[in-house]
């Protein structure tokens, strides 16, 4: 088996902040393989989008700071590149999409210029090619009568074709890595169901890798193969889907999966609860960051930081005192 | 049979839209005929996505907003025809939480100022009275009595949406309207949230009318559940019927859309071709037609009306029952 696409090791990303300096990403290690969906899950705050803006270095430096790490793709360490080979990278063979398809669409301009304009920057075609291209990526992503919404303006579109034209944009020049996220988060959920069901094909037929990055496990649950857990800027657990959905290891984890309504609670019963909120990262107390919301903490979760290792039953968990196989099925 | 605290009939509201004033200027159907009861005690789920009229409707339930027509019954009174005075005392005990914990707090009050406000309005307790109420509501919905002198910025997204449930209750209502009201908020925080509101409802014996996009929520709260398109309830019946044989091919598709978090069960997603068509035009016969994977000729030029199909479930579907 060939090695990952793009590897994340040892990451640290920083934020200089009034109140000092707050490491909104730490020690974070990914792999991603070629035509594998990755999910990324975790809540507001634990470094999912900022892990994904490192990647592409689209980060406002200052205040953000890549203070540590290496993020290799294809056998590189994209944050040794200069400028001008990062945007040989970003857009083309590293592309992103956003939840909000108005951070990369322009709101003056018609949608199939902005894709042509994708194309021109990475490669030479003639106009005509060009044309062409973009109205087979239309087409692509399920728009109909392509030929007339190249000519929309992006406020001329619902939500959902506003993602997929975003979509096409993204595909424009055959990315080995496409970065997602978020992408149905502000949709309806039968527009999300069309845009899941997209990306699954897009996905499939141009054996793209993907980094799905959600707080929603449902979307994980149905759209990856592998997963990262995020908490407070750290990687928890990693493992496959299905590993980790069956028998969850970390405590985090296992909390955040009982606390979802799903066809394991009853209707009307009390769910499961994560007390107290996540720590201020500027302050990150020592030791473990869940200890304090975790009901299995022992004396040693306040003295060293667990590291993310190999776990008898096959998933990376960071955690001093994890949930067994037996425990976790109980 | 009891009556309903809350009975909606024939619902009516439809906004203005666009125009410059000259020629007819196009209205906006928000809500087109709704029928709802609401028991005392029980909690009704609405579900629908964006622009249904979920939240219209909500508004127009506590006459919050003035409906086109319909009547609102409330206690088995008129609210309609009550005049303002008389509408203000009835709104003590009708009480709405909404989804954006940011945006519905005043910056510039106190939590306890925000929770007290009602109690001032209504004259209902004061000085020293009215801090034991308020320090009583703050515990009640999981905060610290010292929290009454915070401000708004000072709170978590969780936190805020406990102050926006402790004003509601501070009036002792017998209803409450709760409008998304974990939407925002991160799953650890929603858990904690709906422990919360099921709680309140045991120890109060509230009736929540529960609107949400989220149909894994509304199933975990709900003992009825109405689905909403285009203005219109398609379906309304108890929960496990609902979710266990819909009876209307929007909800059918809805349910099968809703991500599953386990990945042994592979269900087949009913993927829904198109978008919601416009409420400023909408579709001739049954509005769901343009989309319904099961539609037939009939259903292009005739409107369906709710029918029952089993006990207390109704649908607004030609083909019915599947």
């Amino acid at each position: 088996m060939s090695g990952p696409v793009l590897a994340l090791r040892g990451l640290r990303t920083s934020f200089d902040t009034p109140r000092g300096r707050l490491p909104a990403v730490d020690r974070v290690d990914l792999e991603l393989f070629a035509g594998e969906t990755l999910g990324v899950v975790g809540e507001s705050g634990c470094g999912k989008s900022v892990t994904a803006l490192s990647i592409l270095r689209l980060l406002p430096q200052p205040p953000a700071t890549i203070e540590a790490g290496e993020i290799l793709f294809e056998g590189r360490d994209l944050l040794r590149l200069s400028d001008e080979e990062m945007r040989h990278i970003r857009g083309n063979r590293i592309a992103m999409i956003f939840q909000e398809p108005m951070t990369c669409l322009n709101p003056v301009f018609r949608v199939g210029d902005q894709i042509a304009e994708a194309i021109a920057v990475h490669r030479s075609l003639s106009r005509t090619e060009r044309d062409a291209r973009v109205l087979e990526l239309l087409e692509l992503v399920g728009i109909s009568e392509p030929r007339k919404r190249a000519r929309d303006y992006p406020h001329q579109l619902s939500g959902g074709m506003r993602q997929r034209v975003m979509i096409a944009m993204a595909l424009a020049n055959d990315p080995a890595v496409l970065i997602a996220d978020e992408p149905t988060t502000a949709l309806d959920v039968t527009i999300q169901a069309q845009i899941l069901e997209l990306l699954e094909r897009l996905q499939r037929r141009f054996a793209m890798a993907v980094l799905l990055i959600t707080h929603d496990l449902g979307i994980v649950a149905e759209s990856a193969d592998r997963l990262a857990v995020l908490y407070a800027g750290r990687v928890v657990e990693s493992g496959t889907v299905r590993e980790i959905f069956a028998a969850p290891q970390h405590p985090y984890t296992a909390g955040l999966l009982a606390a979802l309504p799903s066809a394991r609670t009853r209707p009307g019963e009390r769910l499961h609860v994560i007390a107290g909120r996540v720590p201020d990262l500027v302050s990150r107390p020592a030791g473990c960051s869940f200890r304090e919301r975790c009901t299995r903490a022992l004396a040693v979760c306040a003295e060293s930081d667990p590291a993310l290792e190999p776990a008898p039953e096959g998933q990376l968990v960071a955690c001093h005192n994890p949930v067994s196989q037996a425990e976790a099925r109980a | 049979m009891s009556a309903a605290l809350l009975e909606l009939r024939d619902l009516r509201k439809s906004f203005p839209v666009g125009g410059s004033g000259f020629g007819r200027r196009a209205r906006l159907l928000a809500v087109d005929g709704v029928d709802l009861d609401v028991s005392s005690g029980e909690t009704v789920g609405l579900v629908g996505e964006s622009g249904c009229g979920k939240s219209t409707l909500a508004r127009l339930a506590l006459r919050l907003l003035e409906p086109d027509a319909g009547t609102i019954r409330f206690e088995d009174r008129d609210l309609r025809a009550l005049g303002r005075r008389e509408l203000r005392g009835m709104r003590r005990r009708m009480q709405i939480v909404f989804q954006d914990p940011f945006a519905s707090l005043n910056p510039r009050m106190t939590a306890g100022e925000t929770i007290s406000e009602g109690l001032r309005v209504h004259g209902l307790a004061r000085g020293a009275e009215r801090e034991r109420r308020v320090a009583e509501l703050l515990e009640i919905v999981g905060l610290a009595p010292d929290h009454a002198s915070r401000y708004p910025h000072e709170f978590s997204g969780g936190q805020r949406q406990r102050i926006g449930i402790a004003r509601a209750l501070a009036l002792e209502p017998r209803l409450i309207v709760a409008d998304e009201p974990v939407s925002s908020l991160d799953v650890s925080i929603q858990a904690q949230i709906l422990n919360l509101l099921l709680d309140l409802q045991q120890r109060f014996g509230l009736a929540y009318l529960f609107i949400s996009h989220d149909l894994r929520v509304v199933r975990h709260l709900s003992r009825r559940v109405a689905v909403m398109y285009l203005g219109r309830i398609v379906e309304y019946g108890p929960a496990d019927a609902l979710y266990g044989r819909p009876q209307h091919p929007y909800t059918e598709a809805l349910l099968s859309a809703v991500p599953v978090p386990d990945p042994t069960q592979r269900h087949q997603r009913i993927v829904l071709a198109g978008d919601v068509p416009s409420p400023i035009a909408p579709p001739p016969g049954c509005p769901f037609h343009p989309r319904c994977p099961k539609a037939i000729a009939r259903c292009a030029t005739d409107r369906p009306a709710l029918r029952e199909v089993a006990p207390r479930h109704v649908t607004a579907c030609h083909l019915a029952p599947f």
